[in-house]
């Protein structure tokens, strides 16, 4: 009956019982006649939430409750909007006591309403191993649902010591609270602390609503004059606040406080350069020609047309060398591709031979590009990543396609190739350790799964094949983008063997032992 | 006359007094019910008043999910979503959990707030026990799933739609071992969608 949502169906009716909720609350708020209006904020709060039960959270609940027992509290009205009954004749002076009664009743019975709440928090929680052993904060941290700042959240989940402290604190917290609450002395300083708990809550997990609910729960719980002191400690904060901005000493108080707020952005705005599914504006090809003993020709490629400025860094017998090329265009070209005996053309963007002239005769060993920049680069967003530093790739003579069998490129045509002028440098790139190179491999495997739909439906010949996806990987083994290198020929295996290859764990490509990114082919073969 | 008064006055006053401990009664007994309703399912002080605590806790006083207890989860839920056109193209994969979740945090004045939540309670629901529950959780995921379809494949007309919970497990806590993932697909099926 009193979920008033339900006696009609009209868009109109719904929005003015909504803003009619509004008005309430905010009447409510203010004090207009509370013992009129709690009651109608009982009614219309609970015709709202009964709307749709599960679009709510356990602070509707509590909020609902909370409604329901203040319709018997008398909240005291606002002096603007005072109601004076005692000239129709209305005599409180017989039903004073009772209605006295009534009020405290409700008072304990919200109390009783929020230490049950904290009471039963903490009598679950300790049947879950998670909090029993101090880490259930970790995974807390780790919901995306509740993460509104992701660096504060892996700030606070990075220390085992403080997430068991804190998963321990909460515990101890959530336990006393009902108990050593009742004791008067006690109780200003728990509900202080409960109200920080939950600003805590409200700020690192998101749950603003939830926690404004408890908030206001935990406050109904001070007595009138603590309340008061309360409305006069504010008051004193905001006085203090407002004399030292006007103080001399004002340079030196804001300071700290926009070095740190400046590390906190910093901090939260840390974030990679890297386009969707490329590492760098330009690699090289894995083939490279050595015309005579001081000169070698290198292709560049990428996956879209654009105009490449960078440096080329060779190794060679005679150490490291760097060559500037500038305005390189990267033209479509259909390239043939031999991937372990199946033959496929793909769309590549090459440019004309860059030819490198070196100071002397070398034996060329390995070649990567290690800077770049784009323009006209319209479709991965390069060009307003303007100059960007790249990682070797991870093995050498394979610089383009990591884990790739070496592509038919076509021949060099060297009537337009680019000439450039190699010089010697110093690189930081090692290669005396345990692992030098290696590819991006696998740590563990998604199967993929033969799609439903196709199996159940009504084809006569259930489709097989050969799916082929690469997989781009970063340099801490996470997956950036995966899409069909070479298709089957039906879309859903495709669609089927791409969700495999994100979902498979990688451990990341090695080049002069370090991390690098790098690409992995997963070739999937469909059986019905 | 004067007696008829006093016999009044003290009939008034039995009836306050009277009505005072009723007041106090119920309070108690309001105590009780929330503590027992609150109390471990089962067990015995529960199940001796079930038929009364349910009728008077109604839908109000019982709660039927939990997050951050007994175990804190220890996975994500997302919903993914994807669409098939007549002629059989199949749109790739959208992430319908990133559209609600992200732009909830992204987006102050985000209006669609309350659908989030029952988004993301769903997600759980799907797995529940009984199968009412996970009816009510379906009819959520695919109308979510519905909607973040049409808009983003709009002019492709998909006339089909296979929505999949995608559940991401951690299993283990650095620094003591490399963090690693176990995934679980829910694959809920095609569906007829019309946008």
């Amino acid at each position: 009956m009193l979920q008033l949502y339900r006696y009609s169906a009209s868009p109109a009716y719904a929005e003015f019982l909504y803003w009619t909720s509004v008005f309430v609350a905010i009447a409510f708020l203010v004090g207009v006649v509370p013992r009129l209006t709690s009651w109608l904020f009982a009614i219309t709060a609970y015709a709202t939430v009964s709307r749709n039960w599960q679009a709510t959270d356990a602070g509707l609940n509590l909020v609902l409750l909370l409604a329901f027992l203040l319709c018997f509290c008398d909240s005291g009205s606002s002096r603007l909007f005072r109601i004076d009954l005692r000239p129709l004749g209305f005599r409180f002076r017989e039903i004073r006591p009772i209605w006295n009664l009534v009020h405290n009743c409700a008072r304990f019975l919200i109390a009783w309403q929020v230490c049950m709440v904290y009471f039963w928090a903490v009598f679950y929680k300790l049947g879950g191993d998670n909090w029993r052993d101090g880490t259930a904060l970790y995974y807390v941290l780790h919901l995306s649902h509740f993460m509104p700042f992701p660096a504060l959240s892996s700030l606070l989940s990075s220390n085992s010591t403080l997430v068991a402290f804190m998963t321990y604190a909460t515990i101890v917290f959530q336990m006393a609270f009902p108990f050593l609450m009742w004791n008067p002395r006690l109780k200003p300083y728990l509900i202080g602390g409960a109200v920080l708990l939950h600003l805590s809550i409200a700020i690192v997990l998101g749950l603003v609503l939830f926690s404004a609910t408890m908030i206001a729960a935990d406050l109904s719980l001070l007595t009138d004059s603590q309340m008061l002191g309360l409305r006069r400690a504010v008051a004193r904060a905001f006085r203090f606040v407002t004399q030292i901005a006007h103080a001399k000493r004002t340079v030196i108080v804001r300071a700290p406080v926009f070095l740190l707020g400046f590390l906190i952005l910093a901090f939260a705005g840390r974030g990679t350069a890297r386009a969707a599914a490329e590492f760098c504006p330009a690699t090289v090809s894995p083939v490279f020609q050595g015309l005579s003993p001081s000169e070698y020709a290198f292709t560049l490629g990428a996956m879209s047309k654009r105009d490449v400025t960078g440096l080329l860094r060779i190794q060679t017998s005679s150490g490291w060398f760097d060559a500037d090329f500038k305005d390189v265009q990267l033209r479509s070209t259909t390239s043939q591709y031999n991937d372990a005996g199946s033959a496929f053309t793909l769309d590549d963007f090459l440019s004309t031979p860059l030819v490198v002239a070196f100071p002397g005769a070398v034996s060329v060993t390995y070649a990567y590009v290690a800077r770049a920049s784009t323009s006209g680069e319209t479709v991965l967003g390069w060009d307003a990543k303007g100059s960007v530093w790249c990682e070797p790739t991870g093995k050498p003579g394979s610089g383009r396609h990591v884990g790739m069998e070496t592509p038919n490129t076509p021949a060099m045509d060297l009537k337009q190739a680019i000439n450039l002028k190699a010089h010697s440098v110093e690189t930081a790139l090692m290669s005396n350790c345990g692992d030098p190179f290696s590819l991006v491999g696998i740590q563990k495997i998604a199967y993929a799964q033969y799609p439903a739909l196709l199996r159940d439906s009504a084809f006569t010949a259930l489709p097989k094949g050969s799916s082929i996806v690469i997989v781009a990987v970063n340099d801490d083994g996470t997956v950036i983008d995966a899409w069909t290198w070479e298709t089957s020929g039906n879309e859903a295996l495709d669609a089927a063997a791409t969700t495999a290859a994100e979902h498979t764990v990688y451990s990341p490509a090695r080049a002069f032992c370090e991390n690098v990114p790098g690409y992995y082919f997963m070739k999937i073969a469909w059986r019905a | 006359m004067h007696c008829r008064r006093v016999y009044l006055m003290s009939l008034a006053r039995c009836a306050i007094i009277a009505f005072m401990a009723a007041v106090c009664i119920c309070t108690f007994l309001h105590a009780l019910s929330v503590a027992l309703i609150n109390s471990p399912a089962g067990n015995p002080l529960r199940t001796a008043f079930a038929v009364e605590l349910r009728r008077y806790g109604g839908p109000w006083l019982y709660q039927r999910w939990s997050l951050f207890a007994p175990a804190a989860a220890e996975y994500n839920n997302e919903l993914f979503v994807r669409g098939k056109t007549s002629s059989g193209k199949m749109t790739p994969w959208l992430n319908v959990s990133e559209y609600y979740v992200k732009r909830g945090w992204n987006d102050p004045l985000f209006r669609e707030h309350y659908v989030s939540e029952a988004v993301s309670h769903a997600l759980d629901f799907a797995f529940a026990p009984k199968q009412r529950d996970r009816d009510a959780a379906r009819v959520i995921l695919f109308n979510a799933a519905a909607r973040i379809l049409c808009l983003y494949t709009a002019g492709k007309n998909p006339n089909h739609m296979q929505a999949e919970i995608d559940r991401t497990f951690v299993i283990s806590i650095p620094p003591q071992k490399p963090q690693q993932h176990r995934v679980e697909d829910t694959l809920l099926g095609w569906r007829p969608v019309s946008c």
